[in-house]
């Protein structure tokens, strides 16, 4: 059960962490057209984004995150890698994958904002890798998964 | 349903819609419905309607065909366009006929569409001669630029103004949006040139530095309806919005119509694209849809076959799968009308036809050229 929470909490953080970057990024990109944004305005994209997109991106990172760890557990049972960037770095990969997959799928080009640019898609791989080595650290047995 | 729009339309259920709340505005049911006909069917994606003097129609295809209908709809001729790197994917293709005001006499028409590759694509426009059912003659006149990635958000209407000048509309390429507001690209520009390509010199940025002197209007996202009403000389266009936030604007030259700046819809995630929803020294919407109807055609009714429609601008809608009746007072729309709901079906294009009755194309793989005449 705790195991499970952790999980969870990991997924909320890094989908959490995901949803602000892109508000921000989003805001800048605005801000570059109109000027300077109210910081009613910029808290007020936030939360509206915590709410609305942040849920959608724990939708992907969910099933991303719990089969890179189910991976990276695999892998590390039988190579003597380093824990926790082998799982940030299957994560990372395992996002890059689906994302590209569901632009694939997706009718437009590129379906979450925050990807269309190299930057965001770094920061995109680093919340779900990030979130994946959350995990890493507080689940209880502190093994993989 | 294919597995992958199964598989994508479960990722949509996840993601939550945002009631974004414009309260319609409901016409008084009309005395008689249109009678609605079907003229052709089998149809392939079709993009554009044109009537053709003699009576008949072409029309393309988003694939790359011409197609020439007698004027009982039955398909006459299927022309495969050779226009210089036409790109067919997605959203792009062939895209809009428009026969020069002139076309009885001179047999000049224009034909906008897509050009380049998946990686490097833009919309082009090509001018060419209509003669013995054939095209002649075919010149390249126009390229957007810059190229953009991916086959989404071209625009690619077009209408013809009284100084024969064409005005054609432009997407924001979908993942470009910010461009829409940089003036020397003509991402999600409406753009006027001459009828060889060239720039009219009244154009209303002619003249200044590092911008586009094609650009007519700017600040838009996917423009797939134009119409001019010589009546009243003013220019319609709507556009889509992402979700929510679709437009019906009057386009006024040199104006900023705000995209991304200032929209009521947010992105398909449920992100926000921006905080607001109207800027200073961009124009407003005059009317707009929140859920989307997804505009895709558009015709500002002047015949006389449907009285109670003068005046009206009747857009058909993808997303929507109607007909929509606005009825105009002044430049405000004060009533709208969801015509042809019973048919369920996707409808890419309107136009008002020589003899008065309304002409509608669904969209899709089997598409139809239906005919709307009073009861």
């Amino acid at each position: 059960m705790r195991r499970i929470l952790v999980f969870l909490l990991a997924v909320l953080l890094a989908a959490s962490a995901g949803s602000v970057i892109q508000s921000l990024v989003n805001l800048q990109a605005i801000a570059a057209l109109a000027g300077s944004i109210a910081t009613a305005d910029q808290l007020s994209t936030l939360w509206f984004d915590l709410r609305h997109f942040m849920p959608v991106l724990a939708a992907i990172f969910l099933p991303i995150m719990l089969l890179s760890l189910i991976a990276a557990r695999l892998l590390l049972n039988r190579t003597p890698l380093i824990k926790a960037p082998t799982v940030f770095a299957i994560t990372a990969l395992a996002t890059w994958l689906a994302l590209s997959v569901i632009n694939q799928l997706a009718p437009m080009p590129t379906l979450i904002a925050l990807n269309r640019t190299l930057a965001g898609t770094l920061m995109l791989l680093a919340c779900s890798g990030l979130g994946a080595v959350f995990y890493h650290y507080f689940s209880r047995s502190r093994s993989v998964a | 349903m294919s597995l992958n729009r199964m598989l994508f339309l479960s990722l949509m259920l996840v993601v939550a819609p945002v009631a974004l709340t414009t309260e319609p505005l409901t016409a008084d049911p009309l005395p008689t419905k249109p009678k609605v006909q079907t003229l052709t069917e089998g149809l392939e994606y079709p993009w554009s309607l044109s009537f053709l003097p003699s009576g008949g129609f072409l029309l393309t295809e988003r694939s790359g065909q011409l197609v020439t209908l007698g004027s009982d709809g039955q398909v006459l001729q299927k022309l495969d366009v050779n226009l210089p790197d036409l790109y067919a994917a997605s959203q792009g293709g062939l895209l809009e006929v428009l026969l020069a005001e002139d076309f009885a006499q001179s047999g000049r028409l224009f034909l906008s569409y897509v050009c380049g590759t998946a990686n490097a694509n833009s919309v082009c426009l090509a001018s060419a001669n209509w003669q013995d059912n054939q095209l002649t003659d075919v010149k390249q006149i126009f390229r957007a630029t810059p190229d953009r990635r991916g086959a989404a958000h071209y625009g690619g209407r077009m209408v013809q103004l009284p100084d024969q000048s064409l005005v054609l509309t432009l997407g924001d390429g979908f993942d470009y949006r910010e461009q829409a507001q940089n003036k020397t690209n003509h991402l999600g520009k409406i753009v006027r040139l001459q009828q060889d390509g060239s720039v009219p010199a009244d154009n209303p940025f002619v003249g200044q530095a590092a911008v586009a002197a094609e650009i007519f209007t700017l600040g838009h996202r996917n423009v797939q309806g134009i119409v001019y009403d010589a009546a009243t000389g003013k220019l319609w266009s709507h556009e889509h919005g992402p979700k929510g936030g679709d437009e019906l604007n009057l386009l006024q030259a040199g104006v900023n119509y705000g995209w991304p700046v200032a929209t009521t819809g947010i992105d398909y995630t449920g992100a926000r694209i921006s905080p607001f929803t109207r800027f200073t020294g961009m124009a407003e919407p005059v009317y707009q849809w929140s859920p989307s109807i997804a505009p895709a055609g558009m015709t500002l009714y002047r015949g006389e076959a449907f009285p109670q429609y003068q005046g009206n601008i009747l857009i058909t809608a993808l997303a929507g799968k109607a007909l929509h009746r606005l009825v105009l007072d002044g430049d405000k729309v004060v009533e709208e009308e969801k015509l042809l709901t019973e048919l369920d079906s996707r409808l890419r294009d309107v136009r008002t036809g020589p003899d008065g009755l309304i002409y509608i194309l669904t969209d899709g793989p089997a598409g139809k050229l239906l005919r709307l005449s009073p009861q």
